[in-house]
């Protein structure tokens, strides 16, 4: 046996053995409670998702904003003499957008904290629906007899 | 695939979460033994193969159902396993670079081995010493005895390349045992010609 074939043995028993460990050790296991585990990860990952969308919106809404500003401020800039001019005008439009979002704010969080107690329960909803209903029925009955009478006249 | 779980999965692509538990609960061992044997330890493993099945989740919509669940599942793992291999740059070791004689010699024998039971410190140095590609195939084709070509589908691979891989990873183990035989006796000598002088 030269040494090429003695070194190519010797990697094949090499390898019969590493293989034969490999049999050995099996299957690995989680600990207990994987499944609760991932559940919990689950609900992490559903908020993360939620407020990354919730962050797009916001990017979302400031760029349109951005434009809006940057839309009024090319019609607004050819009419302006110097560069003091457009800053004022600048300034005066930047504070009333300020205090625009800031309205807006307000008003979404008021309605946000009032909105869930003023929504009516289901009856609620289904009583006005049908009360609705019977008003429409009986107006357009209103409605018809009105017109017979007056083609009756003609 | 069991009918039952062929009706959680059915379930799960309407969006049913406690039928994607299911599966997780049939799916959670090979999962985490893929991810185990790729990244070596019990942390990591347990955080890829949750990951796994949360990717797995996101996209069950788009599943193939004319494709094999485990296959798909664990192609995400190992593609999962690869990726973070790359970010972290975990060291792979060279044959050379193996310090400790860890594992067991061949003059311990086989029985030696079973009564030794958990050969995971064994497994996962041999491991470390491949590229995470190559790992993975080794796994796939001694842990789970996929074919050459259910492991050139897993890693996007071509059959050819596949086989070419696994010939160079087991000669790469093969050296790896050797090597880390030869260190143990190398210290005994050592050890023995010391205390002589």
């Amino acid at each position: 046996m030269n040494q090429a074939q003695f070194e190519d043995k010797q990697l094949a028993d090499a390898w019969n053995e590493v293989e034969h460990v490999f049999r050995l050790s099996g299957m690995a296991t989680p600990a207990p409670g994987f499944v609760n585990r991932w559940r919990a990860r689950l609900v992490v990952e559903r908020q993360k998702e939620e407020r990354k969308q919730a962050g797009l919106m916001i990017a979302a809404i400031l760029i349109i904003a951005f434009g809006f500003i940057l839309l009024i401020g090319l019609q607004v800039l050819p009419n302006l003499s110097s560069g003091a001019s457009f800053l004022n005008v600048w300034v005066e439009m930047m504070s009333r957008l300020i205090i625009f979002i800031k309205m807006i704010a307000a008003s979404v969080g008021t309605l946000s904290r009032t909105l869930p107690g003023v929504i009516p329960s289901s009856w609620v909803v289904s009583g006005l629906a049908i009360m609705g209903f019977v008003v429409a029925l009986w107006v357009s009955i209103v409605r018809r007899i009105q017109k017979q009478g007056v083609t009756q006249n003609e | 695939m069991h009918s039952a779980e062929l009706d959680w999965l059915r379930q799960a692509q309407k969006g049913d979460d406690l039928a994607f538990s299911r599966l997780v609960e049939a799916y959670e061992r090979p999962v985490y033994n893929l991810c185990y044997r790729m990244l070596g330890n019990a942390g990591d493993a347990e955080d890829a193969a949750q990951e796994t099945f949360i990717r797995a989740y996101k996209a069950i919509r788009r599943y193939d159902p004319t494709r094999k669940f485990s296959t798909w599942l664990l192609t995400i793992a190992s593609n999962y396993c690869i990726d973070q291999h790359r970010r972290k740059k975990l060291p792979t070791f060279s044959v050379d670079a193996l310090e400790t004689p860890d594992l067991p010699s061949k003059a311990k024998g086989m029985e030696a081995l079973i009564v030794q039971g958990e050969h995971a410190d064994e497994v996962a140095e041999l491991l470390d010493t491949l590229n995470p590609k190559d790992r993975s195939a080794v796994v796939l084709r001694y842990w789970y005895e996929y074919s050459y070509d259910e492991i050139a589908d897993s890693l996007d691979l071509t059959v050819s390349a596949v086989k070419s891989r696994l010939h160079r990873a087991r000669k790469e183990l093969a050296e790896a045992w050797l090597a880390a035989e030869q260190k143990p006796q190398m210290l005994e000598r050592t050890h023995y010609e010391s205390s002589a002088i």
